[in-house]
């Protein structure tokens, strides 16, 4: 098992959000996590990205306790967390972005061959390297944050809403690389509003509801289940 | 008469660079940390009254002086990031709660100096060699001058190329810029918060030693006008903007020089006021500064 | 039933007024007639403060102007004042005045409250402009306005007697003045916190943007408070130097501006308990401690005058105040156990909460 989590609790404040969350992730799958809006899908991932700290619970990755951890101690382990929205740094160049992506590597050539595969991964990336990223459409800056988070070598990588404000087109054309992306060895952890989007590409599911894993299984069984159909796929 | 001008504006380069130094450190520091250190001109007064201290007092070669200078303005900014501004910003503290304790650590620091040393000036020993004048075309240069304008120049180019290029540096660009998200990628924002305030602080106190070596004068407030008017400088160029604080400083330096040179004689007290003037019409014309600040940009005006 | 009931809290309530205004009062007769000199001046600078400080939390924590400026807004008042109330021989021979200013000797309830006006046409002028930067750059601005009007103050050689200043200002000041007008402030201000207009200011302090889309008119009342704020603050600097009988452009500088900031930040700014306190806090221990700093003997030791040490533990007490209790020790609120057990609580509530389980 690559990523654990048993027993998770956390909130902001004195606000509760998640409680009892367990669930984990094995090497070369691709787990989605669904669940509608504020249901906590994005605090699971912060919590496990180190951004906050569980209350409750242990977090594991490759068997090692991860909770007390800075953000970006759990880069050099090998998670990468891409969050919601974009967040590429505007003031630097598309190709100064995927760079501070490659912090961590200190081996040129490694740093080289890394560039190499995300610029295939995501030509347009090539394209407009010495861009400012804040030029950048909306699709290509998200291109942009996967690509950037790809460049740490991540063999966990975490998704926050990849399709969130994207034009559909580029929607699909990021789908296709998720893909790609896993088959390359990465194992992904995704969190996506989009429930038909997302369970055609993840292996497994859990559907958080109100801070609480309600629902967990294979695609296809998530697929065939009543309350998935009926609350997400809008299928009576 | 244009003479005159041309001496007073030689006279005003090392001016400037001395505000330039200070409003580099001002800069990179609100770049990093979202926030004004307004101790910023203290440890400049610790950089400048150091030096005297090991110069005047305890004789030693103006060498060792300037290197105690920076050591002892270096370990200032330290203990102000560590005990006054990492406990307050762990605890998410408002723009106003960091900002009292800025204030409250400046004059602590300011009355520190004054409890050993009291207020008194005291004049800083200027070596022989730095009294010597050039005289080019009618205007006299100081060595001094020259001594203090190359060192600015060489710092500026070394600090720009390593903010644009070293790791350490992206990673500051990036942690001014999105700190959160910097950490994602795996800086280390505490490290990175640091080696900002060290190199800061050190400037602060090289532009302390400039000053001391160019006025002569050293006392525990001698930080107070300099450090506001190296921050209007940082907003002048754009705040996070380390080149535009620079030049900033050089375009204070040379102007309140100009402007007291301008003025008829009766009026020169109110020399102080030329830089509030400048913050008022910034603020009011341009206030994102005349470079690109390096902080997503801030709302200045609601 | 529940007529009977409130006519008899209401008497209750009445009677409980003047018991206290009472023994107030006794406590001012007393102070009046027993205390003298130096203590006299600290009981009185006290109240000074208080006033002060509420004036200053007005602007700056209901308002959420944070504005350093009321040192210059002081300055100003204050020159008024003298100039309003020093006797004419004395301003015929130092000062170059219009001729009717320098006829003019009033009564000095009338000179505070010119002064408060001139207080809030200056903050007026000077502030408003400046008003709707956010964050560093207005205070930034603000301490501008400190360090131009002490600037004026000495340029302004004809009505100011520039950088020797003012002296033989009249003892205008006493006991009743200061605590009568500090009375009447809280008073006002207590009652306006639970109007429309307080209750109003008090969100803006809490969350700006969210209070204006509630409707509330943001800026205007802004510019009420910062009024209101002004005028006190003006007549706490005039009430300050008709004490002292002297001032010169120095009187409300930097230092004197962060000694007010640090009873607001020690008391806690958003309440009246809070400002009360800071300020007596901050008035008895610079005043009644003064003595440490001229040296004196320890355990055998002889401990070299240290001027400036007050100032010192001032600023590390703010410190401290500001990492560990933010919000003062008398937050926004009167003295109550969650302020005293949030002296002991850990920043992050996940963590109290482990230990609660454990």
């Amino acid at each position: 098992m690559l990523l654990e989590l048993d027993n998770v609790a956390t909130g902001y404040g004195k606000a509760q959000v998640l409680k009892d969350i367990c669930l984990n992730v094995c090497q070369g799958e691709i787990v989605a996590l669904l669940g509608a809006n504020g249901a906590g899908k994005s605090t699971v991932l912060r919590c496990i990205a180190g951004m906050i700290q569980p209350w409750e619970g242990s977090i594991k990755f490759e068997d090692t306790d991860t909770q007390d951890l800075p953000p970006y101690a759990l880069v050099a382990m090998g998670i990468s967390y891409c969050p919601e929205g974009r967040n590429v740094f505007a003031n630097l160049t598309v190709f100064e972005n995927l760079k501070i992506g490659a912090y961590l590597i200190n081996d040129t050539e490694q740093f080289e061959a890394r560039l190499e595969w995300v610029y295939e991964l995501f030509p347009r990336l090539k394209e407009r390297r010495n861009q400012l990223s804040a030029s950048l459409s909306g699709g290509e800056q998200q291109m942009l944050a996967i690509g950037r988070s790809l460049m740490s070598n991540p063999k966990l990588l975490m998704l926050d809403e990849p399709s969130l404000g994207v034009a559909p087109i580029l929607v699909e054309a990021i789908y296709d690389r998720i893909e790609e992306i896993n088959t390359s060895g990465t194992s992904i952890l995704l969190v996506e509003q989009n429930v038909s989007l997302a369970l055609e590409v993840a292996n497994r599911a859990y559907v958080l509801e109100k801070g609480v894993i309600c629902l967990e299984g294979t695609c296809d069984e998530l697929r065939d289940n009543e309350h998935v159909k009926a609350s997400y796929l809008g299928i009576a | 008469m244009g003479l005159y001008i041309t001496q007073q504006l030689v006279n005003a380069v090392s001016y400037g660079s001395i505000l330039g130094l200070l409003a580099v450190g001002y800069t990179m520091i609100y770049g990093i940390l979202g926030l004004i250190n307004f101790a910023h001109g203290e440890v400049f007064m610790i950089g400048a009254f150091v030096c005297y201290l090991a110069t005047s007092v305890y004789s030693m070669p103006l060498i060792y002086g300037a290197a105690l200078a920076l050591l002892a303005s270096t370990g200032v900014g330290l203990l102000l990031q560590r005990y006054v501004y990492r406990p307050v910003i762990k605890r998410k503290a408002p723009l106003l709660t960091v900002f009292i304790a800025s204030f409250a650590a400046s004059i602590g620091l300011r009355h520190i100096m004054m409890m050993f040393y009291t207020d008194k000036r005291r004049a800083f020993p200027i070596p022989q060699i730095f009294e010597k004048m050039f005289l080019v075309g009618g205007v006299a240069i100081g060595l001094r001058d020259i001594l203090i304008f190359v060192v600015t120049i060489v710092i500026m180019s070394v600090l720009t190329y390593f903010i644009r290029y070293s790791k350490v540096g992206i990673g500051m660009r990036a942690v001014s810029y999105d700190r959160s998200t910097a950490e994602l990628v795996g800086v280390n924002s505490s490290k990175v918060t640091i080696v900002a305030f060290v190199i800061g602080s050190a400037l602060a106190g090289l532009s302390g030693l400039a000053y001391g070596l160019s006025f002569g004068i050293v006392n525990p407030s001698m930080g107070v006008t300099p450090g506001l008017t190296a921050f209007i400088a940082a907003v002048l160029g754009g705040i996070g903007n380390v080149t535009g604080a620079m030049i900033g400083g050089f375009i204070i330096g040379i102007g309140e020089v100009l402007f007291v040179a301008l003025l008829p004689a009766s009026l020169s007290p109110l020399r102080p006021l030329f830089v509030w003037i400048l913050l008022f019409v910034i603020l009011f014309t341009k206030p994102s500064g005349l470079f690109k600040p390096n902080v997503k940009f801030e709302e200045i005006w609601e | 039933m529940t007529y009977v009931n409130s006519n008899n809290s209401k008497v209750r309530r009445i009677w409980k007024i003047l018991i206290l205004t009472t023994i107030a009062v006794g406590l001012l007769v007393l102070a009046n007639t027993k205390l003298r000199g130096f203590y006299l001046g600290v009981f009185l600078l006290f109240g000074i403060n208080a006033m002060a400080c509420i004036g200053v939390s007005i602007t700056n924590s209901y308002a959420n102007i944070f504005s350093l400026g009321f040192g210059g807004i002081m300055l100003v008042a204050a020159y008024t004042c003298a100039l309003l109330t020093l006797p004419i021989d004395y301003k015929t021979s130092v000062l170059t005045l219009p001729l009717w200013l320098e006829n003019l000797q009033v009564p000095f309830g009338l000179a505070l409250v010119v002064s408060g006006i001139v207080a809030v046409l200056s903050s007026i002028v000077l502030v408003l402009p400046a008003f709707r930067l956010r964050g560093h750059y207005f205070v930034l601005a603000s301490m501008g306005i400190n360090i131009v009007m002490a600037n004026l103050a000495i340029n302004l050689r004809s009505y100011t007697h520039g950088p020797l200043g003012l002296r033989n200002i009249p003892f205008h000041t006493n006991v009743w003045w200061v605590y009568g007008l500090l009375a009447l402030t809280v008073f006002f201000v207590s009652r306006f916190k639970w109007s429309k207009f307080g209750r109003a200011l008090i969100s803006i302090g809490k969350d700006q943007t969210l209070a204006a889309t509630l409707g509330i008119n943001v800026v205007r009342y802004k510019i009420y408070a910062f009024v209101i704020g002004s005028f006190i603050v003006g007549i706490s600097g005039a009430l300050w130097v008709h004490c002292t009988g002297s001032m010169h452009p120095n009187v409300f500088d930097l230092n004197f501006v962060f000694n007010i900031i640090a009873m607001l930040a020690i008391g806690g700014s958003s309440s009246i308990t809070g400002a009360l306190f800071g300020a007596a806090i901050i008035t008895f221990f610079t005043h009644l401690a003064r003595p440490i700093q001229e040296g004196f003997v320890f355990l055998g030791f002889n401990v070299p005058p240290m001027i400036g040490l007050i100032q010192v533990l001032m600023a590390v007490m703010v410190i401290l105040i500001m990492i560990f209790l933010p919000d003062g020790l008398f937050g926004s609120g009167k003295i109550s156990l969650s302020s005293i057990k949030r002296l002991f609580a850990t920043p992050q509530v996940g963590k109290e909460r482990k230990e609660e389980k454990a």
